[in-house]
């Protein structure tokens, strides 16, 4: 190994290893004097490369993360929340979309039907059982017997179908019933408001709405119903 | 706490202070250093497990850290540079300098071109051979001998003079 090659050897890798240098070096004055000057120059830069570090910078790093982690944390939670959100609201706007179809919705149309055509209610006619079954006939239905006395018969639209309105004398007041072909309800059910009370029934081909005043006349139409209508 | 939190806070610890160093010296400016070690402790951090093997978390921790130097610079090319070196060149001793001789060093260290600094910066702080650089910035060991040279010849200038001028070109011949 001669001079240039030690020079060259300590000027580009200060690493490498010394064992390899140090025989040149004992019979080299000047290369010995060239890895002083060297060592020495390697430990000022050394030194103006290795900077003062803001105080705390460690603590601040682990900080962030601890912040980071706690915001991913709840964005991923509210993102869970939204999606909640999403789809609750769908399931409500789909169920809203059915209760027009479910009987408690139906129920209430019925109530406000008769309330709304409460003028028949005060009818004077006595309409025959053929006669009422003639209107009955438009809807696919009929009454086997006479039920009660019938002032009022005729078609009419409940929602989105024709529909039949006939009112009968009850005990102590009249009882409308409504045929509602189309208007399916899976069971009987109960319904009110501030002036009638009624039971909703189903039949083949939709449900009947028996509403009255009164609840005797409302238990003995819905029994009579039952027994004596039938769809053709 | 869990494993992971005391694995990350350990390589914190451990490496801190000199990827800052590393992040100062090649953007000059404490601020942008800082955050630039925070982002890449943010990324070591959803990337940990990836991390296999722990003798090798400084290398990957530098190479994020590059990546992220690299990411900023191609975001904000050069409008930042030239502000942050007349701040540093107006305030000698701002960095724990002591005299001129260190402020004119300081100011040589920032002036060297990317490829002579990035060697010199990976091995004295880094403490990197010459084959480890070469493998962290892709180029031959050969390469990264001569450019380290380069780097220190340039700055020894600066500090010895030009006494070393004809030893050092004695070398390069």
């Amino acid at each position: 190994m001669n001079c240039l090659d030690v020079r060259r050897i300590l000027s580009t890798d200060s690493s490498h290893n010394r064992l390899e240098l140090e025989e040149h070096l004992a019979s080299c004055s000047s290369c010995a004097r060239f890895v002083v000057e060297t060592e020495q120059f390697e430990a000022v830069l050394s030194e103006a490369l290795h900077i003062d570090v803001p105080d705390g910078l460690a603590d601040r790093i682990i900080l962030s993360k601890s912040m980071a982690a706690k915001r991913d944390k709840r964005q991923r939670r509210n993102k869970y929340f939204a999606i909640a959100a999403s789809l609750f609201l769908t399931v409500n706007l789909v169920g809203g979309l059915l209760y027009i179809n479910a009987p408690y919705a139906l129920d209430q149309v019925a109530l406000r039907h008769v309330v709304d055509e409460e003028h028949h209610l005060y009818e004077k006619n006595n309409i025959q059982l053929a006669q009422l079954n003639n209107v009955l006939k438009a809807l696919n239905v009929r009454l086997d017997k006479n039920i009660g006395k019938t002032t009022y018969a005729g078609l009419c639209h409940i929602r989105k179908y024709r529909g039949g309105h006939v009112v009968m004398q009850g005990k102590t007041s009249p009882v409308t019933l409504l045929l509602m072909p189309g208007e399916y309800v899976s069971q009987q059910a109960s319904m009110n408001n501030s002036k009638f009370s009624g039971v909703i029934l189903p039949i083949k081909n939709g449900s009947v709405a028996i509403i009255s005043k009164d609840k005797t006349d409302l238990e003995h139409y819905t029994r009579a119903v039952r027994q004596s209508l039938h769809v053709i | 706490m869990d494993l992971q939190h005391i694995e990350f806070e350990a390589l914190v610890h451990a490496y801190n202070k000199d990827l800052y160093r590393y992040a100062y010296w090649q953007c000059k400016s404490k601020a942008l250093a800082e955050d630039m070690v925070q982002e890449t402790f943010m990324r070591a951090w959803k990337a940990l497990d990836k991390l296999e093997n722990i003798k090798a978390a400084k290398a990957w921790l530098f190479t994020i850290l590059r990546r992220e130097l690299a990411r900023h610079y191609q975001r904000n090319a050069a409008s930042e540079s030239s502000l942050e070196e007349i701040k540093f060149e107006n305030i000698p001793g701002d960095e724990g300098i002591g005299d001129i001789e260190h402020f004119n060093l300081n100011r040589a260290i920032k002036a060297l071109p990317d490829e002579y600094r990035e060697p010199l910066l990976l091995q004295v702080i880094g403490g990197y051979s010459c084959d480890e650089i070469a493998k962290i910035l892709d180029i031959k060991p050969g390469a990264v001998m001569t450019r380290a040279f380069r780097a220190k010849q340039k700055l020894r200038q600066v500090l010895l003079g030009n006494k070393s001028d004809s030893k050092m070109s004695e070398i390069s011949k």
